[in-house]
């Protein structure tokens, strides 16, 4: 049995830790204790999401020697899906292969399966690997996002499908400039003045933004393709929806454009 | 030991599964109902850690979720004074609206969905927990002052 009074001290010296931490982050010192937990705990989502995430489906009861072929061909199948995406990315000719990174996505945010789509993807590279805010997300030569947060061991990229999302982009075959935005679920391309061609199915590509410290995206990197175009006469601006060409919940790893 | 065992897996799959696969507060209901059932001043040290490891999980600022945690439980202290706070609406009332206010803070996806699915797991949690363990529940309570 407690007395309500015992709990307010607990309260107090919890809430002052807490306050103390938040202005650690504000000032920038709290990477160390943020490094030492990741560390521990980094490893233990992987595995979570790879068994879970990644079509893995829960057998019944499973002898210990079965257990372990289970867990042998799983660690198999998981270095098989990376050979498999390192191969498909190093075939595209762009981006180059020497600005690469790769990084195996350990969670989604913002994210229920068949109710809402994720907003973001969380990767298992961070700092020390030379990630920082503003590089781009690249799978084969298509872009899905945009790092936002970056800590020591981990990063947070925004999909181009999250809202409030922009980017400069083109159509392939007719050149027409606009932006590209994020809608929650799907992208539209807006801002395209109602005198440039917009056409069904045409590949809409990045226009480029490279800053010299790496982030920003290079020109004609492919971020969807048309699937319908609204234009009114009496607007200056017509608009696009473009449908995206990756399904994300089924990427295991992605590629940081250094 | 083997109960505080079991709640620390417990807490730590929640909150892997909350970081990695679904962006649904589950800690969220498991620690209003535990401080509930069991009003344990080790709660709050529980409440600190959760709130921490999931801030580092999603690059938020060290010690926001934390507080979160600490001012909900506070306020289910202070309403205990005034509310029989071991009942089905209290815990639903309570989930609903700390879900609301997290889903406000934290930016989560459909809030109707969760406010629903997390109110049902509070519910699903004191049933089997009453039907189970009732003996328990009526003991635990704290003396009034």
């Amino acid at each position: 049995m407690q007395k309500r009074s015992s709990y307010f001290p607990l309260f107090f010296v919890y809430s002052a830790l807490s306050i103390f931490l938040l202005l650690l982050t504000v000032g920038g010192a709290s990477q160390p204790l943020r490094g030492v937990i990741e560390k521990i705990i980094v490893p233990v989502q992987k595995n979570l999401f790879v068994a879970f995430a990644q079509g893995e489906k829960n057998e019944s009861i499973l002898t210990k020697e079965e257990e372990q072929v289970r867990l042998y061909q799983l660690k198999i199948e998981e270095q098989e899906r990376e050979i498999r995406a390192l191969r498909d990315q190093f075939q595209t000719t762009q981006p180059s292969s020497e600005t690469l990174l790769p990084a195996e996505v350990i969670g989604f945010e913002s994210f229920i399966p068949g109710v809402s789509k994720p907003k973001t993807l969380t990767l298992d590279k961070g700092s020390k690997d030379g990630i920082r805010v503003g590089h781009v997300i690249v799978v084969k030569d298509i872009l899905i996002g945009r790092v936002s947060r970056v800590s020591e061991s981990i990063s947070i990229v925004d999909l181009t499908t999250k809202e409030g999302f922009s980017i400069t982009a083109k159509t392939s075959s007719t050149n027409a400039l606009g932006v590209l935005k994020g809608q929650g679920s799907t992208l539209l391309l807006d801002n395209v003045v109602v005198s440039e061609s917009l056409k069904k199915d045409d590949f809409v590509l990045t226009k480029g933004s490279r800053k010299e410290d790496g982030t920003g995206s290079p020109p004609d990197l492919v971020l969807g393709k048309v699937s319908s175009v609204v234009k009114k006469p009496s607007s200056l601006f017509q608009t696009a929806e473009i449908e995206s060409l990756v399904d994300i919940t089924r990427v295991s790893i992605v590629f940081v454009l250094k | 030991m083997v109960k505080i065992l079991f709640l620390f897996f417990f807490f730590f799959f929640a909150i892997l599964f909350e970081a990695s696969l679904f962006s649904i507060p589950f800690a969220l209901p498991f620690l209003l109902l535990f401080f509930v059932l069991h009003k344990k001043p080790s709660v709050f040290a529980m409440a600190f850690i959760i709130g921490l490891i999931l801030d580092i999980l999603h690059i938020r600022p060290l010690g926001m979720t934390s507080l979160f945690y600490l001012l909900l439980l506070l306020i289910v202290l202070l309403y205990d004074r005034k509310f029989e706070v071991i009942s089905f609406p209290f815990l639903i009332g309570a989930t609903a609206v700390s879900v609301i206010i997290y889903s406000i803070l934290f930016s989560t996806p459909f809030l109707f969905g969760q406010i629903f699915f997390l109110s049902g797991m509070t519910a699903g949690g004191f049933f089997i927990y009453q039907k189970f363990f009732k003996k328990q529940v009526q003991s635990s309570s704290y003396r009034h002052v």
